[in-house]
C-alpha cells in the first residue's frame, strides 16, 4: 500500500466513523444515559478533529481526498443501548487496524500522529466495554 | 569476533505468526526498507554498531518489555493482593517479548542489563511506581516505533504500546 494509499484510507474510514457515531448520538438519550451520550459525543468530535487533519494533509500532498459517502451501513440496528455501545466499540476497533496501516505506510511526523490516533482509539474502544487486548490495530495478531 | 546469523525469515515469520512483515515503502524514496524480521542471513555482527538499525530498536524494545515485566513480577512478590488485577498485564507483557524475541540475536541480549527494580513497602506507593513504570514503556515503545525503519515492524511496536495503555486502568484499580 502506498503512503497516501494509507491516508486515504483511514480518511474514509473517518468519514464513515464520523456517520455512525453521529447516528449512534440521536438515538442516545441525554437525560436517560447521560455517561453514553457524553461518550459518543466526545467521540463524535474527536473522528471529526481526524477527518479534518488527514484531509488538510492528503491536500498538502498535492492529493484529492477521498469524499464521505452519502449514507454507511450501520454494525447492528442501533436501537438498544447494548447496540450502540456495540456498534462504537466496532467503529474503534476497526479505526484501530486502519491507524495501524498508517503507521506502518508513514514516517515520522506522520507515523507520531498515527501512532498518538492508534493510542487513542486502543483507550477510547474501554470506554465501550471492550476488553483490552495484547494488539490493537494489528490486522492479525503475532502468534 | 564473529556474532550469530540475524534469525532466519522462516523463524521471523514463525515468531510474528506470518505477519509477513518483510518489507515496506516509505514516504522518503518508495524503495524497500530492510527489516531486522526478514531475516537477511549475514557474516554476523561484530558489536553493537554493526547491527541492522531495527535489530537495535528490537533490542531495546525487548530490554524495555522485559524491565516492565520484571517490575510487575518484583511487586507481586512483594504484595500478593495485586496479583489479581496484573494477571493481564503480565500475559500482555509475555506475549510482547515473545514476539520480540525472536529478532533479538542472543550475544545482543545478555549485552544489555536492566536497571534494578525497587519495590516500595507501601502498596499504594508500589500502585504508583509500577503506573509510572508502565507509562515509561508506552512512551519508550512509541519512541521506537517512530524510529523503525521497517513499517511493519513499527506497527507492531505501536500495537504493544497501544496494548499498554490499555492494561493502564486494570494496574491503578
Amino acid at each position: 500500500m502506498t503512503p497516501e494509499g494509507a491516508l486515504q484510507a483511514v480518511l474514509a474510514g473517518e468519514h464513515a466513523a464520523i456517520y455512525v457515531y453521529g447516528v449512534l448520538g440521536a438515538q442516545a438519550s441525554q437525560s436517560r444515559q447521560p455517561r453514553l451520550y457524553d461518550d459518543l459525543t466526545q467521540s463524535y468530535l474527536v473522528h471529526r478533529k481526524r477527518r479534518d487533519h488527514l484531509t488538510a494533509v492528503i491536500v498538502a500532498l498535492h492529493g484529492d481526498p477521498v469524499a464521505s459517502e452519502p449514507a454507511y451501513q450501520l454494525p447492528n440496528p442501533a436501537s438498544t443501548a447494548a447496540q450502540l455501545v456495540s456498534a462504537a466499540r466496532t467503529v474503534e476497533q476497526r479505526m484501530a487496524t486502519l491507524y495501524g496501516q498508517l503507521v506502518e505506510n508513514s514516517v515520522e511526523e506522520q507515523r507520531r500522529w498515527a501512532i498518538s490516533a492508534l493510542d487513542e482509539c486502543a483507550r477510547r474502544v474501554l470506554l465501550f466495554h471492550a476488553s483490552p487486548t495484547d494488539f490493537p490495530g494489528l490486522s492479525t495478531p503475532p502468534s | 569476533m564473529p556474532g550469530e546469523p540475524l534469525l532466519t525469515r522462516r523463524g521471523a515469520l514463525r515468531a510474528l505468526g506470518g505477519l509477513g512483515i518483510v518489507v515496506t515503502t516509505t514516504l522518503t524514496g518508495g524503495c524497500d526498507v530492510r527489516s531486522p524480521l526478514s531475516g537477511t542471513p549475514s557474516s554476523g555482527p561484530t558489536g553493537p554498531a554493526d547491527l541492522d538499525p531495527d535489530v537495535r530498536t528490537a533490542a531495546a524494545a525487548l530490554a524495555a518489555v522485559e524491565h516492565a515485566l520484571g517490575a510487575v513480577l518484583a511487586t507481586v512478590r512483594v504484595h500478593p493482593s495485586l496479583q489479581a488485577r496484573t494477571t493481564g498485564v503480565v500475559a500482555m507483557h509475555r506475549a510482547h517479548r515473545q514476539a520480540l524475541a525472536d529478532a533479538v540475536p542472543k550475544d545482543v541480549r545478555r549485552a544489555s542489563v536492566a536497571p534494578a527494580y525497587t519495590v516500595a513497602g507501601r502498596g499504594a506507593v508500589a500502585v504508583r511506581r509500577l503506573q509510572a513504570t508502565e507509562l515509561g514503556l508506552v512512551d519508550t515503545l512509541n519512541t521506537l516505533a517512530v524510529r523503525a525503519e521497517s513499517g511493519g515492524f513499527a506497527r507492531l511496536l505501536a500495537s504493544m504500546g497501544a496494548a499498554t495503555l490499555q492494561r493502564l486502568p486494570e494496574v491503578a484499580r
